[in-house]
């Protein structure tokens, strides 16, 4: 291809107008850094949070940004590996200057990414991992967290699973942070009811088969079967116990099943009692209504609970910005401490809030039971809301100690 | 002990899949020295090309037309992008069919999204044999597997032992410049034998997907037990790789008895084993690709 001299110039002139523009753009935004997995096991769940953050990224825009500033987010994928999740974390803080970290789906990561943010000193909020640690004995001054733990998750559907189908319980998790989080909290609630764990089989994550282990799980004849593999591996254990006939033995349960897991079995393979973190059908909160229908308008697809944490998150940061009416991430972190959140943002019927002692959000747990409904995509009934307040344990037994610089 | 027993015979059911797959990357590796890390991505888009053509074709219709037409596809990237490096380091075909596994993981989140999709079997082969017995694992549908695994196995060592197609292969894979000097096309060999492992690929696919769930990613978990399967069986015997497979899924199955947390890296314990006291595999040829 060959141009012309005016060509040339007129490219030259347009390019260097472009990064002028970009430049004084530059200086107005507020640059925000979200590392999630947008490709490997988890990019199914990174992706919901990336798009609900980017809605709420347009939202906060469109009423006026932040302390006047627009809002910008950069996202990073970090395939879930902690290695590669820090190194973008880094990069966007050192090359992309963002002010504010976000992230990610896995514990592991999540905990690692708390951990690089604060040496950078930003407030980084955890959009998505569970394990209790992460507002517990690893918390930190810099780190606030939106979803569940691994122990509210247990307090909220662990007396309905032993009242309703009895207290022997077996445990098949997954082998790192989250799966033994879970499998401590589920095993703690129900010795504190009087039953027991009859075994429990840690399987490494990205296991295809069980059928080994659900041989001994049958063996084992429990009450309940629960399982807390995520991802990938919840379609693959499920699709295996419902084609071993093992749900007409035994209830299957388990904590934090994904609209994005259930969505991907086949009908006859959509069981169980599981708690969901937020759930897009709530017919006594108008506000949702209006958020599920936007973000399907937006979207062509349903939000999940991993759209709303997205949201939730930048939300969040701009409601304490502005109320701290400072960049200062030290400002930003204590005006997050009780910091409230308005309800079309919350968008559940309790009050949530981030509490001081622990920086965990006072997140509600939905407990009820998978089915098809009449929307194609509604595929879970809501028994009831599990308020945060209720589902978290005290501040004083979380082994946190929140510690300024 | 009955547990046990269980447990080895669950173990074979689970190999058979590892051996379907280990079968075609030993296939494409005997005749074109390309050891194929795209095979998980080739396994992923059989899978999600059947799933496209279930609603109009049915469960077999689309479980035979999809790795068929998976084949096609790899024939033609053998020709275009794997051929012309026949010839050079075997390290760049590795790279390439690397780098060819990510760009088709990331088609296929293209085309049908990051989130899973549901993948329903026929509706017969979706119960266990027999149900709520200490056999319950030997579900309809793994019996199937079997059943199709080890006919694929049979008639692909009937095709290379009977046909005089086979024997092409067979010699092209032990001397292809003599046989190229004789007057046969080598090169219409390589891409068929290719397109044929893609094929066996295509196949375990479809078969896991109705297991497993069909997710961009699910090719990944797959892979690695199927490559100790084939170095475990022997690199350059096809039998070897089939039954590397089920020796595989048995000892992974054993370990899950005992300790969950080590059944992933029991498979490499027997790796490590079996390259200890017979470096070549258990029924790896003398002089192939060393």
């Amino acid at each position: 291809m060959r141009y012309t001299r005016r060509q040339v110039i007129r490219l030259g002139t347009a390019s260097a107008a472009f990064l002028i523009l970009g430049e004084a753009q530059q200086r107005e935004t507020l640059r925000v850094g979200l590392v999630d997995p947008l490709s490997g096991v988890y990019a199914a769940l990174g992706r919901s949070e990336l798009e609900g953050a980017r809605m709420a990224v347009d939202d906060v825009n469109l009423k006026g940004g932040v302390l006047g500033r627009r809002l910008e987010l950069l996202a990073e994928d970090s395939a879930a590996k902690t290695d590669v999740g820090v190194q973008k974390l880094r990069k966007l803080v050192e090359r992309d200057r963002v002010q504010f970290t976000l992230g990610e789906v896995s514990s592991g990561v999540s905990l690692a990414l708390s951990q690089a943010a604060a040496e950078y000193k930003l407030t980084h909020i955890v959009t998505g991992g569970h394990a209790d640690d992460i507002t517990g004995k690893s918390c930190r001054w810099n780190t606030f967290r939106i979803p569940t733990s691994g122990s509210m998750e247990a307090n909220a559907i662990g007396k309905f699973l032993a009242d309703r189908f009895g207290k022997a319980w077996y445990i098949i998790t997954p082998d790192y942070a989250y799966g033994w989080s879970l499998q401590e909290a589920f095993t703690r609630v129900v010795e504190r009811l009087g039953g027991r764990v009859l075994g429990a089989d840690r399987v490494p994550l990205g296991t295809s088969d069980y059928s080994a282990v659900l041989l001994k799980a049958q063996r084992a004849k429990p009450d309940v079967l629960l399982t807390f593999q995520a991802g990938d591996d919840a379609v693959a254990i499920l699709k295996q116990i419902v084609q071993f006939g093992l749900e007409k033995q035994m209830a299957v349960a388990g904590g934090l099943q994904e609209w994005e897991n259930i969505a991907a079995l086949p009908k006859e393979a959509r069981i169980g009692w599981w708690t969901f973190e937020w759930y897009w059908l709530q017919p006594d909160v108008p506000e949702v209504k209006v958020f599920a229908d936007r973000y399907r308008r937006r979207y062509r697809k349903v939000p999940t609970a991993r759209s709303w944490f997205g949201y939730a998150a930048i939300w969040s940061l701009a409601l304490a910005i502005n109320k701290a009416k400072s960049l200062d991430s030290i400002k930003v972190a204590q005006a997050l401490e009780g910091l409230e959140l308005p309800r079309n943002v919350a968008l559940q019927p309790h009050r949530v809030y981030y509490r001081k002692e622990d920086h965990q959000l006072t997140t509600g747990v939905f407990v009820g039971r998978v089915r098809q409904g009449q929307d194609p995509d509604d595929l879970f009934e809501v028994m009831r809301v599990v308020p945060g307040e209720e589902a978290a344990p005290l501040p004083a037994e979380t082994g946190c100690r929140i510690v300024y610089p | 002990m009955e547990l046990l027993l269980f447990q080895l015979m669950n173990g074979a059911v689970v190999g058979v899949f590892y051996g379907l797959m280990a079968l075609g990357l030993a296939l494409i590796l005997s005749l074109t020295r390309v050891i194929n890390l795209a095979h998980g991505g080739f396994l992923v888009l059989g899978a999600y090309l059947a799933y496209t053509l279930l609603p109009h074709l049915g469960f077999w219709g689309s479980l035979i037309l999809g790795a068929a037409l998976l084949a096609l596809l790899a024939a033609g990237l053998e020709r275009l992008v794997i051929r012309p490096l026949y010839r050079r380091d075997p390290l760049e075909s590795l790279l390439l069919t690397f780098g060819l596994a990510l760009v088709l993981e990331e088609a296929v989140r293209m085309i049908w999204g990051p989130v899973g999709v549901p993948f329903p079997i026929p509706q017969a082969l979706g119960s266990p044999l027999f149900p709520g017995t200490p056999l319950f694992f030997l579900s309809k549908y793994r019996v199937f597997i079997i059943l199709v695994g080890s006919g694929l196995v049979l008639l692909l060592f009937l095709f290379l032992s009977r046909t005089r197609l086979g024997l092409y292969i067979r010699a092209a894979a032990q001397d292809n410049e003599t046989l190229s000097a004789l007057g046969t096309n080598v090169w219409s060999l390589y891409t068929l034998s290719f397109a044929l492992g893609v094929f066996l690929a295509g196949l375990a696919g479809v078969l896991a997907a109705g297991q497993l769930g069909l997710s961009p990613t699910m090719g990944n978990s797959l892979l690695m037990p199927s490559f100790v399967a084939l170095i475990v069986g022997g690199v350059g015997s096809l039998g070897g790789a089939f039954l590397g497979g089920i020796l595989v899924g048995m000892v992974s199955g054993l370990a899950g008895q005992f300790a969950a947390a080590a059944s992933e890296f029991s498979v490499y314990l027997l790796l490590a084993l079996v390259l200890l006291f017979r470096p070549r595999g258990l029924f790896g040829q003398e002089g192939f690709f060393e």
